[in-house]
């Protein structure tokens, strides 16, 4: 099963914010973990990859990472809608499905762009999501959602 | 009915109990295991396996804690309390963890031990678990009534370079969030019944898993001992357990450590 993938424009370092880097991670914000546990495989300027693209470095294959799901909802109706704090004296936990933050670390793929002198990648997140008892298709079809991505390299 | 009293004896001076590699367990240790995992199994209320797997997923509420800051006191907090249920029926008990770095692990992906459908001619216990009537019944109708696995290439479980450079990482926010996605890797990987939070804790070779997880966190810690968990978040309790952030923090406060090997004698008394 897979879902929609993602796909969207990221500037490179430029100038003197350009030195070599000792790593650099991806990370992406406000993942949804709701539905079925996937896998998310990122690839630079390569917009049309799809679950079946190879994950070599010649299709812009920079890595991939898991997110453990939740497997849909289980309660009543609302029993999984996000409640924020109803005061300052709310001592309970934070709701369980609080988007997800990952980190995946490029640092070479990132190099090499930045070697060969491009200013912006485009990156593809392809969701992946394998059979399991209680994943269904139609909770694979929108389950990856992503609110921000950023990159940080470090010297 | 009869209630037996327990006499309170070898509460005092209780040397640590030590974790250790499941591949690394000699045989009176795995059929302690077993024995321990066969007992709580066979029990249905909430001394036993369905009372315990529970805890983390279905049956509603689902205590656990994933994408959060709690990930590992929480799921530390876990372990201790299922090892101690353990204890209950096999008291030299311990929890081990799965290298999934390991070469060995990198050529046969679940260590053995959890996936031999049998042990001495008995089937084996580490091999998979029973799912609560309940939790089945609130997962729906497709909902299995025992685990399952389907794991990916074992080349593809996380690498030793991997956590050896996150062990380097000095933040505590940052490590924690990067073991979590090499946890969620590899909940992904054995996939099935493994890959989906409600049911997860049903599977035995979660408990190695985990064990491996909180191993590494206590690896983190004693390379980096001034760094820790940030203040605000210590005095968080970690429901149903009744512990604190910082009651967790210490390891051999909660009577136990790992050890890559460990031998005792008695002498004497």
């Amino acid at each position: 099963m897979s879902g929609v993938a993602i796909s969207f424009e990221l500037e490179l370092p430029t100038g003197t914010a350009r030195p070599e880097h000792a790593r650099a991670d991806l990370t992406f914000y406000g993942l949804d973990h709701s539905g079925p546990s996937y896998e998310v495989r990122v690839f630079f300027n390569h917009p049309d990859a799809d679950p079946d693209t190879p994950l070599t470095p010649g299709a812009g294959f920079a890595g991939s990472f898991a997110v453990f799901g939740h497997g849909g909802c289980f309660g009543e109706e609302g029993h999984c809608d996000l409640r924020p704090p109803v005061s300052i004296f709310d001592r309970r936990l934070p709701h369980q499905l609080v988007p997800a933050v990952r980190a995946l670390t490029v640092t070479g793929a990132i190099g090499d762009l930045m070697r060969s002198d491009t200013q912006t990648v485009t990156v593809t997140a392809v969701p992946v999501v394998r059979s399991s008892p209680l994943a269904r298709a139609d909770q694979a079809a929108d389950v990856l959602v992503i609110d921000q991505v950023a990159l940080h390299t470090y010297e | 009915m009869t209630i037996a009293t327990m006499p309170a004896q070898q509460l005092t001076q209780a040397p640590l109990s030590y974790r250790k590699n499941v591949a690394m367990l000699r045989a009176p240790q795995l059929a302690a295991l077993r024995s321990a995992f066969t007992a709580s199994m066979g029990v249905g209320d909430d001394r036993g396996w369905q009372y315990w797997a529970g805890i983390h997923g279905l049956p509603l509420p689902m205590y656990c804690q994933h994408h959060t800051p709690l990930f590992l006191a929480w799921h530390r907090a876990y372990l201790y309390y299922f090892e101690l249920s353990l204890k209950d029926f096999e008291p030299t008990v311990t929890l081990p963890w799965w290298d999934w770095t390991s070469a060995w692990s990198h050529q046969v992906g679940v260590p053995l031990r959890y996936s031999d459908a049998e042990a001495d001619g008995q089937p084996n216990p580490l091999a998979g678990g029973p799912i609560n009537a309940l939790a089945q019944q609130q997962a729906g109708p497709d909902a299995p009534d025992h685990t399952s696995r389907e794991p990916g290439s074992p080349a593809n479980l996380p690498t030793a370079d991997q956590i050896s450079e996150l062990l380097d990482r000095g933040d505590f926010l940052d490590f924690q969030q990067q073991l979590e996605s090499y946890h969620d890797g590899v909940h992904v990987w054995v996939g099935g019944t493994m890959a989906e939070i409600p049911l997860a804790a049903y599977d035995p070779v979660f408990f190695a898993h985990h064990t491996m997880i909180d191993r590494i966190w206590r690896l983190w810690q004693l390379r980096h001992p001034t760094a820790g968990v940030p203040d605000d978040l210590l005095g968080e309790a970690l429901p149903p357990f009744n512990i604190t952030v910082a009651q967790t923090i210490d390891v051999t406060a909660l009577g136990y450590d790992y050890a890559s090997f460990s031998s005792r004698t008695t002498i004497g008394g």
